[in-house]
């Protein structure tokens, strides 16, 4: 999991497609994030590049799932 | 899954955008000076005035200086911020992401603004009023953008926040409010100015619901002058950047309407034509704000949000304008400070380097 909690924008979104880049599989992504903006963001560019987005609670904090 | 539709990826935004322009302008026609309806560098150096931190123009016979005032701008957008952030549960106190640096990098992006004069927010308005100083601005702006996702690709991170007491994260919403009652129950312990910038202003009452408004849109667009040009560079996402779009339109039409309008370099409102200067004063906002994630007015809504990051780096413009007016370095209508512009200018591009470099690491992903 990519945990760019503390983080702010852009760097979550950034991390999120980096980690997408490097991994074997790139059709499931988890990413943890602490404020709304990232939360946006990162959906955002999941629905835009065809992946399916959910959203739970991580530790008081957000967690996206992707999904393709 | 269904991608946004156009209304819902840009119709805040553009309404935002749109909103801020026109506040703008009726801004200034109540009585704010020209091409300044909102301008958070101007302001938050007039508010470094009104607590005698600098007397800019002192004149002992009038014995104000000429912008100092406490402008309720400024508090109308950081409490606006807080208003929506807590209604909306969005207020999340953190901080403690290098926040040493951000002061230091603050104090440069507010020196470069008031060597051009204006942040990034004014620069959109003076354009959106013809003055082509600031499309000279606007070049350098997006140099110093450029220049700063440059290192935000090579891992630049002034590290991560953490999460702060809500005592904390309140401090700074509390001190503005503190400061509006203050400069209405208790004037006397601030100074305004009797004449130039600082004496012309709106109706207090209007500007605190007008920037109230505002500061309520753009805590929920996250409208960012700096964002819009990096994340269209950074992402191909050109969200931001529609806001900054609809802001010169709305300012423009507005000045149409009001033959405001004026076209060209000279004699134009609080601006110079040093072309030199406005470019390179605008390459350290655009640089220094993408290092700090954001343009001033962004700044401004985060501090209300509970980012103590912000509310320290909104100090350091303060203390940023103080320096540049007590040093000479300000500009005025009529070309550049008298004090040792260049060197601070200079001196700014090898901070931001020194931090650019010195801050870039491995993001773990």
């Amino acid at each position: 999991m990519v945990d760019a909690r503390g983080y702010s924008c852009p760097t979550p979104l950034y991390m999120v497609q980096k980690a997408l880049k490097s991994q074997k599989d790139p059709s499931r992504l988890e990413v943890a994030v602490d404020h709304q903006c990232a939360v946006e963001n990162i959906t955002r560019f999941g629905k835009d590049n065809g992946y399916k987005v959910t959203l739970s609670d991580f530790e008081g904090d957000f967690k996206l799932t992707l999904t393709k | 899954m269904e991608k946004d539709s156009f209304v819902k990826r840009y119709g805040l935004l553009v309404l935002t955008g749109l909103i801020v322009g026109a506040a703008a302008v009726a801004l200034t026609a109540a009585g704010n000076p020209a091409n300044m309806g909102f301008c958070i560098a101007c302001f938050l150096r007039d508010i470094a005035g009104a607590l005698n931190l600098q007397r800019a123009g002192f004149d002992a016979e009038i014995g104000t200086g000429i912008v100092q005032y406490v402008r309720p701008e400024i508090i109308g957008l950081v409490l606006g911020s807080t208003i929506i952030a807590l209604a909306r549960k969005e207020f999340r106190p953190k901080g403690g992401s290098s926040p040493m640096t951000r002061f230091l990098i603050a104090i440069f992006v507010m020196i470069g603004a008031l060597v051009f004069l204006g942040c990034p927010l004014r620069m959109v308005i003076r354009i959106g009023g013809g003055d082509l100083n600031a499309v000279v601005g606007l070049v350098g702006f997006v140099i110093g953008i450029l220049i700063g996702i440059l290192f935000l690709k090579q891992g630049f991170s002034l590290r991560r926040a953490y999460k702060q007491s809500m005592a904390e994260g309140l401090v700074f919403p509390l001190l503005m409010a503190l400061l509006l009652v203050l400069s209405l129950v208790m004037s006397d312990l601030f100074i305004f100015s009797k004449s130039g910038p600082g004496s012309m202003h709106a109706p207090v009452i209007l500007a605190l619901v007008v920037a109230l408004v505002v500061g309520i849109l753009a805590q929920r667009s996250r409208l960012c002058m700096v964002g819009g040009i990096r994340d269209a560079v950074l992402f191909k996402d050109f969200r931001l950047i529609s806001a900054f779009v609809a802001i010169i339109v709305a300012v423009l039409v507005g000045n149409l309407m009001l033959g405001k309008f004026h076209l060209g370099f000279t004699e134009q409102p609080i601006a110079h034509s040093e072309f030199v200067w406005n470019l390179l004063g605008m390459v350290l906002v655009g640089w220094g704000s993408v290092l700090l994630g954001g343009c001033p007015l962004r700044q401004l809504i985060l501090s209300g949000e509970g980012n103590t990051d912000s509310a320290v780096t909104v100090t350091g413009y303060i203390v940023g304008a103080a320096l540049a007016h007590n040093l000479g370095l300000a500009s005025s209508g009529t070309g550049i400070g008298a004090g040792p512009v260049a060197i601070a200018v200079v001196a700014g591009f090898v901070v931001l380097a020194v931090i650019s470099v010195a801050n870039m690491q491995k993001l773990e992903v």
